[in-house]
């Protein structure tokens, strides 16, 4: 008896541990949310303050969240083209001041219908273009009163009844004599200044006198908002809250600080004048509520409270746009949210309206999961622009790397790959960095050759570059940017180079006869990187291996090249990481204008990425009696160039339709117009070449080491330059290598053949080994 | 009786038998399920993945040198250990610090004995810089065959002592009296040794013949971290291939790849069990 008790103990504690064991092979919970809030932040889209979050069931039964916020932008008035100031008064009412087309005529305008209908006002005299050129930023009172900076930071402050004008303050307090770096209005009607060592100052408009306030910390202030009587300052990436009636600093919420300091906002940089204001309050109906907004969305949140509720999804609108850059925020009269801000990309200043929508999802209905090794602006602006069309879809960026584990591109691939293989893959996937042949291979890539056809008909493509992974009519990836590696250099230098060995010729010939460094001053690991991607494209023999001559005359002539380049240690630049798109490291022609016109390098290669690059090229020889011409640096029989933003459609997608839908966008014409590298898109590439006024007439400049400074006049280039420029793109029929894996190998040990580590023959040797043992596996 | 107590034995070893089942063979019948369907679109392949496998160079590379690299180190780490397990034994002054010693590189932690090797054996490392004061010419360790000579000598130097350990845990349970009768009898110490210490050793050579065996996949985490995904071919082992195989989403290769080499390897540690059985 005794036994069996004991065999039935030991029964029930093996299927206890059992089903313990196996119950954490279970998957995640079913309610388990797509986007996961972070710190403490209550659900993703909560309802604001008296709008009801309904649910209704949807075709299978199920109970879905209803009810979220909107994005809509509010019309400028007629005949605006840019926006110097926009912001919401007291009495609920949108007041801007903006200017017309052609920058020559400045005017005044309300709304009391949140942006319906425009009403034109009278422009104080002093806010004209005869007596401001223009404005840094202009900030409006609770009553109408407006205060400016114009561009020698002269405060400008007129008063609500239009009587007013520049204002000379004194600073008694002997700070911020340097002048005023910032001008805002309180909603009480304080005016409140930031100088330029991040102190604030009350401005006293009728003793033209300003005070210290608000320094209780002697923290430097690096920008301000207000909601309602308080103020929070964000001092060195903590958030300080004063009272502006007791003038007091309130205790810290801690809880606040968390939710609303992004690491972005962390930092102390200045927020410049009429910058990005990325962290912004306004106050909300009862006392200690607040809203603000960040690039996350916007936030509910109760001061002391332990939660801030986001009630705006910062990544289903234009907030988590980097290239949208806020400043102003406010409520409107019925609970709607206001911001006005400026899209850098396409070059517009934007008043966003943010409304209540009980019958739309609070999640949109289909989920797009795009995956990409590393994070990119140009990217985020991409997906941002295509969520705010279609407000159905929630596109999700799932970053590999995310710089806060010490996690490798490797791992995040692994990770990736069990994904894929559990079949909890994501939707696209953008391949820079990884292995796509294999991909293709596998069949984990759909074809999208419809895609890029519909495209190529009605807008036009670069099909070179688009059809880089074109297989038997079948398109499996597409480049979405790419750049081409340039040369530019004297004319007579530039016939000669047609090739690796010709350029090295030339360069030791140059160094030999004028003594310097020819090419620009960088470590072996950038030489070699910048010189494979112009000469891999030759490497493949007609066998489609990599050509063991090739690799070696590669090295010998990259080594030549070193051997001319600058070489003193200090200015020989660090090897980093790209900085803009996934795949364009930072091997650009930036900068070369200068370096050429202080007399520096006398060949400059490089990888030309972006029509201001382009323009710093022509500019240079412009300025330099045509002495400088340039062209794509073509190493061999192929004229190569270097793929990036590559994006593939998962085979595995559980919506392929809406994946090819945004894979569409993604090379139409609107979202190729902007980012960094050049489009694939004609129709966009012809909408960047159309002059942009305001970068042509801008002049660069750069210390010559040596005290003195040159500066470079940017002039649009001319049409046959543009012309030039589109047959250089047309003509780049191969891309650089981009495999991961060779790029590496060769990286180090080319790097340590420049270094005469190794000879060239060795390295070569150890290259092909390694690559042909990759291309084996 | 004895079917009663072979019962109440199954309890006891049956919560960890589950976790091998669940954990090990589940997996690993899903694994020989994959060898036989593509990677990603899961059609049926057959043979195709094996015959794959065993026509792709870089396995064949792989096998051979994990095979040569297992033929060269384990001889050669059984032999040492042993030797210097006897003599740690008879030398019982010092025995016991040199044995912690020896047991010391088990501790040290892996990163480090990475720092040590690329120290070491870098084109610009301790060893060229010491051959220089020589006026011996340097050599690129890690890019030339020598490469397979420094992942032995790691091997070698990692698992030492805890060989010795084993087997002198072995010795000490061989009754002294033995030797001392053979020795009466006129035996010398060659004859003590290769008559009564090995025979009696014979079990301990199992255990150890087979964690050495295990223990020999671990040096890839060395040869991994010091020259990543592609070392010199000669200490390009199975684990950087299949390492590399996931990475490209070759799990169709990789399956059939495990599945030949756990066969392998079971053929292996059946005929030591066979040879020891014998011996027994």
């Amino acid at each position: 008896m005794k036994n069996k008790q004991t065999r039935i103990g030991v029964f029930m504690l093996t299927t206890a541990l059992a089903v313990q064991v196996l119950g954490g092979c279970r998957g995640p919970a079913a309610d388990t949310p797509g986007t996961g809030s972070s710190h403490g932040i209550s659900g993703d889209l909560g309802a604001a303050d008296g709008q009801a979050m309904g649910a209704q069931a949807d075709g299978s039964g199920k109970e879905k969240a209803m009810g979220r916020y909107l994005e809509s932008e509010i019309p400028l008035p007629e005949g605006v083209y840019a926006v110097c100031g926009a912001g919401v008064l007291a009495d609920g009412s949108l007041r801007l001041v903006g200017e017309d087309e052609n920058g020559v005529s400045r005017s005044l305008w309300s709304s009391s219908d949140c942006g319906a209908s425009w009403e034109k006002l009278e422009l104080p005299d002093a806010l004209s273009m005869d007596n401001a050129e223009g404005f840094l930023s202009v900030s409006f009172g609770p009553n109408g009163e407006t205060a400016a900076l114009d561009y020698a930071y002269r405060p400008i402050v007129i008063g609500a009844d239009g009587s007013g004008g520049s204002v000379e303050f004194s600073f008694p307090d002997g700070t911020g004599s340097e002048g005023i770096f910032e001008l805002r209005y309180a909603p009480t009607g304080e005016l409140v200044g930031r100088d330029i060592s991040g102190g604030l100052h009350l401005l006293d408009v009728e003793k033209k006198v300003s005070a210290l306030c608000y320094n209780e910390s002697g923290d430097r202030i690096s920008s301000y908002s207000f909601a309602g009587k308080r103020l929070f300052a964000n001092a060195g990436g903590r958030l300080q809250i004063y009272d502006t009636a007791a003038g007091e600093m309130e205790k810290a919420d801690n809880v606040l600080n968390d939710n609303a300091m992004l690491d972005s906002q962390d930092g102390d940089g200045d927020t410049a004048a009429g910058g990005d204001r990325s962290l912004m309050f306004t106050a909300g109906e009862q006392e200690g509520d607040v809203y603000f907004c960040n690039d996350e969305g916007i936030y509910h949140h109760v001061l002391g409270g332990s939660v801030s509720e986001q009630i705006v999804n910062g990544s289903l609108n234009s907030l988590s746009n980097p290239s949208f850059s806020r400043k102003e925020f406010g409520v409107l009269p019925g609970g709607d949210f206001f911001i006005y801000g400026f899209d850098s990309a396409e070059s517009v200043p934007k008043l966003l309206r943010y409304t209540w929508s009980a019958d739309t999802p609070a999640m949109p209905d289909t989920e797009l999961r795009m995956f990409a090794l590393e994070d990119s602006a140009g990217l985020r602006q991409a997906i941002a622009l295509y969520q705010k069309d279609h407000p159905d879809v929630y596109v999700h960026l799932e970053l590999g790397l995310t710089g806060e584990d010490g996690k490798t591109a490797e791992d995040a691939i692994r990770a990736l790959n069990t994904d894929l293989l559990a079949g909890n893959g994501p939707d696209l996937l953008v391949l820079d960095g990884m292995p796509v042949d294999s991909y293709i291979e596998k069949d984990m890539l759909l074809d999208i050759h419809d895609v890029v056809d519909e495209v190529n008909g009605s807008e036009g493509l670069f099909e070179n570059v688009a059809r880089a992974y074109e297989q038997e009519g079948a398109v499996y990836a597409v480049p979405t940017r790419f750049s081409i590696p340039i040369i530019q250099t004297e004319a007579q230098v530039l016939e000669t180079a047609d090739s690796l060995e010709a350029l090295a010729d030339t360069a030791e010939r140059l160094q030999a006869e004028r003594g310097g460094s020819v090419l620009r001053s960088a470590d072996a690991q950038i030489i070699t990187y910048l010189l494979y991607r112009m000469d891999s494209a030759n490497w493949m023999g007609e066998d489609g291996r990599i050509e063991e001559t090739a690799v070696k005359n590669f090295l010998t002539q990259a080594a030549r090249l070193y051997a001319t380049s600058g070489t003193e240690a200090s200015y020989r630049t660090a090897w980093s990481n790209y900085d803009g798109l996934p795949g364009v490291k930072r091997d650009g022609v930036m900068s070369m204008g200068l370096m050429m016109k202080q007399g520096g390098e006398l060949i400059e290669l490089g990888n030309l990425n972006s029509m201001w690059e382009y323009m710093e090229m022509t500019s240079v020889n412009h300025s330099n009696d045509e002495k400088f011409p340039y062209r794509a640096m073509q190493t061999g029989v192929h004229a190569a160039f270097i793929p990036a933003c590559q994006i593939g459609v998962s085979s595995k997608s559980s919506a392929p339709d809406k994946a090819k839908e945004l894979m569409r966008e993604l090379i139409g014409a609107r979202i190729q117009a902007s980012g960094e590298g050049f489009p694939i898109n004609k129709a966009a590439f012809a909408k960047m070449t159309e002059e942009n006024e305001v970068q042509s007439g801008l002049s660069v400049s750069s210390s010559d080491g040596e005290g003195g400074s040159v500066s470079l006049k940017m002039a649009w280039p001319n049409a046959k330059e543009i012309k030039g420029l589109s047959e250089m793109l047309e003509n780049a029929d191969t891309p650089a290598l981009t495999d991961h894996v060779i790029e590496e190998i060769v990286l180090e040990q080319g790097a340590a053949c420049l270094e005469g580590q190794l000879s060239p023959e060795a390295a070569a040797s150890n290259i092909m080994q390694k690559v042909k043992l990759y291309l084996a596996e | 009786m004895r079917s009663k107590n072979g019962i109440r034995g199954l309890w006891f070893i049956l919560p960890s038998l589950l976790g091998v089942i669940v954990f090990i063979f589940l997996p690993f019948v899903d694994v020989v399920r994959r060898s036989f369907f593509g990677a990603v679109n899961g059609r049926w392949a057959g043979l195709d993945n094996y015959r794959s496998v065993l026509a792709n160079r870089a396995f064949l590379l792989a096998a051979g040198n994990t095979a040569r690299f297992s033929v060269v180190c384990l001889p050669l780490l059984i032999i040492l250990s042993l030797f210097t397990a006897v003599f740690l034994q008879r030398y019982k002054t010092w025995g016991g610090w040199l044995k912690s010693a020896y047991l010391v590189p088990m501790a040290i932690p892996v990163a480090s004995v990475v720092l040590l090797w690329r120290a070491l054996f870098d084109r610009q490392g301790m060893l060229n810089g010491a051959l220089s004061l020589l006026r011996i010419p340097g050599k690129d360790w890690m890019n030339s065959g020598t490469a397979f000579g420094v992942l032995v000598f790691s091997y070698i130097w990692k698992n030492l002592g805890y060989d010795i350990v084993l087997w002198m845990a072995g010795l000490s349970a061989i009754p002294d009296s033995l030797g001392e009768a053979a020795r009466v009898d006129g035996a010398n110490e060659w004859q003590c040794f290769f008559r009564i210490t090995l025979p009696n050793l014979m079990p301990t050579l199992f255990t150890i013949t087979v964690l050495s065996f295990l223990n020999s996949f671990k040096v890839f985490r060395e040869a991994y971290l010091v020259a990543g995904n592609y070392p010199d071919e000669s200490m390009y082992l199975l684990q950087h291939l299949f390492n590399n195989w996931f990475r490209d989403l070759d799990i169709d290769k990789m399956a059939a790849g495990a599945v030949l080499m756990s066969l392998v390897i079971l053929a292996l540690i059946l005929l030591l069990q066979r040879a020891w059985g014998q011996e027994e």
